[in-house]
């Protein structure tokens, strides 16, 4: 069997959709941010209200049973994660992948107490590793995953299917479309990797590529190898793409920088045009 | 249709179902092309899941089937999320659903309240009739601090010595931490096959009768009874109903019913919700009471002990017959 995080849930309208659990590793971190949120929020609220004296106190006793107890619920059910979940990229949902409920998301915060027994999450560790998609004890009673938010990948993917399209029109600029996604909270450094990438690639390789047929018969799995190869060639280094290029010399007698450009335009050739 | 063909045809599509997508998790970018599609989406996202698996099953690039899964995920978690406005259902919870829910585990709410009262009236007899027996419980320390608090020749009886009114609302803040952190922690410990929750039931009870035993016997029975009375009907209630909710925890993992053990906690975690939820809000409540009634100088006792009384009335009538209609 395939070891994949990915976990799949077939949809009422009957496809698969594959939830990317996060593992415990990740959610620590998560926690330890919070923990620290929580720390300097404890820290400024006791600072003010010392000025009031015991209703100051009382104000505080009010603030610390919410952080405690609420805190994670209200961003989880309302944001879908707290953030420290969200420095990390996680979310909470429900096994279908939907927006987590009320009850789940108190049951679940609620139950931490007995995921951190005897001391620091030993429970909720061993539990998390001993089911498929790491459950802690309050999300296999809450019926909640972790999952990795798709929000910043599907916007890689955005921008990279845009950019693709658009180097149908002008194979050397970046893509302006890029340039106006609106996630502006979206990773800026992924952005740049990617505009560098497409402008490192060599121009004049750009321009000549035009869909040729493959001389033998590929099967689907090799075609979509070739596709695979062409998707990813922008993060890679030039050297790697000839490097990889290269496995299919004894086949498609090209070598270096040729072979990268050949099977470009058999990826072009299956795609059913430039890409 | 080729790959490209097919992105070329459904790219306009694609980005209209992304930006659509954003304005519905985001009601505040809403704009006229949310007005316009909003209630055409479900028709989206089935065509988008079409077309995803059209993509997949003509084996097109990883690119476009990641795009179009990551789009389709996003709709599936919208279009599918259960929708439950806490404060939409909060008037009906009150009304019919807290007690309602109670009442069908009333095994669970049976067996919390004995396993609280019981060890409560134990230690209580025992404390009033030896006034040496709370300290096998508690320290002398402890106990000098509760006797203090309830010396008739404090100014403010439940308060320690020396502590005004203005320790009201410290006094609220502590009984909301402390008394519904309680709650929760004896949901929660129910996860541990409920001897957690047990052992909650069992020390409170304990705690809270070789108090209760031992002020009467040494004679402060008017500032301790008349400080409790009023928020004691709501108080004590509401932790053996936390019980109850943790106990049905426990019980879903000693005897699953023919579910396995994971399925039978999934179903007790949302019969339990209910109870912990009430009882929570009734902690909340006898923290308003406790910290702004049960201290209140100048009210005689007797007032204090009616209003106990009636207190006392009002929570079993609710919890006993609220709701009735809408059971089946």
């Amino acid at each position: 069997m395939l070891q994949d995080s990915r976990f799949p849930y077939e949809t009422p309208e009957g496809i698969q959709i594959f939830l990317p659990i996060a593992g415990p590793m990740p959610r620590a971190m998560a926690w330890l941010i919070d923990l620290m949120i929580r720390g300097v929020v404890y820290m400024i609220a006791a600072a003010i209200l010392a000025i009031f004296d015991k209703v100051g106190m009382g104000l505080l006793l009010i603030i610390t049973f919410f952080m405690e107890w609420l805190y994670p619920t209200l961003f989880e059910v309302l944001k879908g994660a707290t953030p420290g979940k969200k420095s990390m990229n996680l979310h909470v949902c429900m096994d279908d992948g939907t927006a987590l409920t009320w009850q789940a998301g108190l049951t679940r915060n609620l139950l931490r107490t007995i995921d951190f027994l005897p001391f620091f999450y030993a429970f909720g560790v061993v539990a998390t590793l001993s089911n498929d998609r790491f459950k802690r004890l309050g999300d296999i009673v809450a019926n909640t995953i972790v999952v990795y938010g798709h929000e910043n990948n599907i916007q890689g993917g955005v921008r990279q299917l845009k950019q693709s399209t658009s180097t149908i029109e002008a194979p050397t600029q970046p893509s302006p479309k890029t340039s106006k996604e609106p996630s502006s909270k979206a990773d800026p450094s992924v952005d740049s990797n990617v505009q560098n990438n497409a402008q490192t690639k060599p121009n004049a390789s750009q321009n000549l590529i035009t869909p040729k047929p493959i001389p033998y018969p590929l099967n689907a799995d090799e075609q979509r190898t070739i596709l695979n190869f062409d998707d990813r060639l922008s993060d890679m280094t030039e050297a790697r793409q000839q490097e990889l290029a290269n496995i299919l010399t004894p086949i498609f007698n090209t070598k270096g920088e040729e072979a990268v450009i050949q099977l470009r335009q058999y990826a072009a050739w299956i795609r059913g045009g430039v890409k | 249709m080729k790959q490209l063909d097919f992105e070329r045809k459904y790219q306009a599509f694609w980005e209209q179902c992304e930006a659509l997508l954003q304005q519905l998790e985001n009601p505040s970018s809403r704009n006229e092309l949310y007005q316009k599609h909003w209630a055409q989406f479900p028709h989206y996202y089935r065509k988008l899941c079409q077309q995803l698996s059209t993509a997949q099953s003509r084996q097109y690039s990883p690119l476009i089937t990641d795009y179009l899964h990551n789009i389709v995920l996003r709709g599936h978690r919208y279009l599918y999320q259960q929708k439950s406005s806490p404060l939409h259902g909060l008037k009906h919870f009150i009304a019919s659903g807290f007690p309602v829910a109670l009442r069908k585990e009333w095994r669970s709410w049976l067996l919390a309240s004995c396993t609280f009262y019981i060890p409560a009236i134990f230690m209580g007899l025992m404390c009033y009739f030896d006034s040496e027996f709370i300290l096998s419980l508690i320290e002398y320390d402890q106990l000098k601090s509760v006797e203090s608090m309830y010396d008739p020749s404090n100014a403010k009886i439940g308060r320690e010595e020396g502590r005004q009114s203005d320790s009201d609302f410290m006094m609220f803040g502590f009984y909301i931490w402390n008394n519904v952190g309680i709650d929760f922690k004896a949901y929660a410990s129910g996860l541990l096959f409920g001897i957690g929750t047990l052992f909650f039931m069992i020390f409170n009870g304990l705690y809270i009768g070789a108090v209760a035993g031992h002020l009467s016997g040494v004679g402060f029975v008017e500032t301790f009874w008349s400080f409790v009375s009023g928020h004691s009907a709501l108080e004590l209630t509401a932790a053996t109903i936390a019980g109850a909710a943790g106990l049905k925890l426990g019980y879903a993992l000693i005897n699953p019913k023919g579910f396995t053990r994971i399925l039978a906690l999934k179903h007790a975690g949302i019969e339990s919700f209910p109870l912990i939820s009430g009882a929570a809000l009734m902690t909340f409540l006898a923290a308003f009471v406790e910290g702004f009634w049960s201290a209140t100088p100048g009210v005689a006792a007797e007032i204090k002990y009616a209003v106990g009384i009636i207190a006392w009335v009002a929570v079993f009538s609710y919890l006993l017959l609220a709701g009735k209609n809408n059971e089946a």
